[in-house]
């Protein structure tokens, strides 16, 4: 890398990937995300359908990873897949998507779209239709039978009390 | 006498057997090449291979990545791009 282009990014405030390398001191690889990818800083994403779209660090997650939001959907992504720029704004701890929105249409007039989580309906189930059976029996014989046990019923008790009773 | 296109070598030839047990030999058109990117030739990943009607009637989704670039660049070439555009 020559001396120029390490100038350059310089004045753009990016801390170079191998200069961070050089370093002997084993927390390098924190330091360099803290002073490149830190909360409120302003990023490109490079990867991915949101690429190509702004967006700010709202939450350092670790070493790799931050949390982003604004024309990109509010997700957790490496650091790997952002080109940080010149821009550092101030937010507070975990800004909300409603701080960010106000943040972006201060800054760049644009009023972000709300990116709702799609909601899944219930899946139509297969109801079958039942046919009318047609009655199998009258209700008279039922009855018939029911108070014939009836009547069997209070004989064998009667009768069962006695056998106790003998033993 | 053979036709034109049965005596060049534009179309493929697929031996088919026939319902009577005999085989036979057919003209079949090409399949297009694969995709590849604008800017440095690579093979595209993510877009299919086929004739036009048949990719006509997939869902847009899968005829190429959902990206910037999609389809014309591969994934190296759109990173380097949309740098290159907002430094
Ligand atoms: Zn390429």
């Amino acid at each position: 890398m020559s001396l120029d282009s390490l100038k350059l990014m310089f004045e753009f405030g990016v801390i170079p990937v191998c200069l961070a390398a050089e370093h002997d001191s084993d927390g390098m690889e924190d330091i360099k995300m803290v002073e490149t990818f830190s909360v409120g800083r302003l990023c490109i994403k490079t990867a991915g359908r949101d690429s190509d779209r702004r967006c700010v660090v709202v939450e350092a997650v670790d070493a790799k990873h931050v949390v982003i939001d604004g024309e990109t959907r509010r997700r957790k992504v490496n650091i790997a897949h952002l080109e940080p720029l010149d821009k550092v704004f101030k937010l507070g701890i975990k800004a909300s998507r409603n701080d960010i929105k106000v943040l972006f249409k201060k800054e760049f007039g644009i009023e972000l779209k709300d990116t709702k989580p799609k909601k899944t309906g219930e899946r139509p189930k297969h109801q079958k239709v039942k046919k009318a059976k047609p009655a199998k029996q009258p209700a008279k014989a039922t009855e018939v039978k029911k108070e014939v046990k009836q009547i069997v019923k209070p004989a064998d008790k009667a009768a069962k009390t006695a056998a106790e009773s003998k033993a | 006498m053979p036709a034109g296109n049965q005596k060049s070598r534009s179309k493929r030839r697929v031996f088919v057997k026939v319902p009577g047990g005999a085989t036979k030999l057919t003209y079949k058109a090409r399949k297009p090449s694969q995709a590849k990117c604008s800017s440095c030739g690579q093979k595209l990943v993510g877009v299919p291979r086929g004739k036009p009607a048949q990719i006509a009637k997939m869902p847009k989704t899968q005829r190429r990545p959902q990206r910037p670039f999609g389809g014309n660049l591969c994934s190296r070439c759109s990173r380097k791009k949309i740098v290159q555009e907002n430094r």
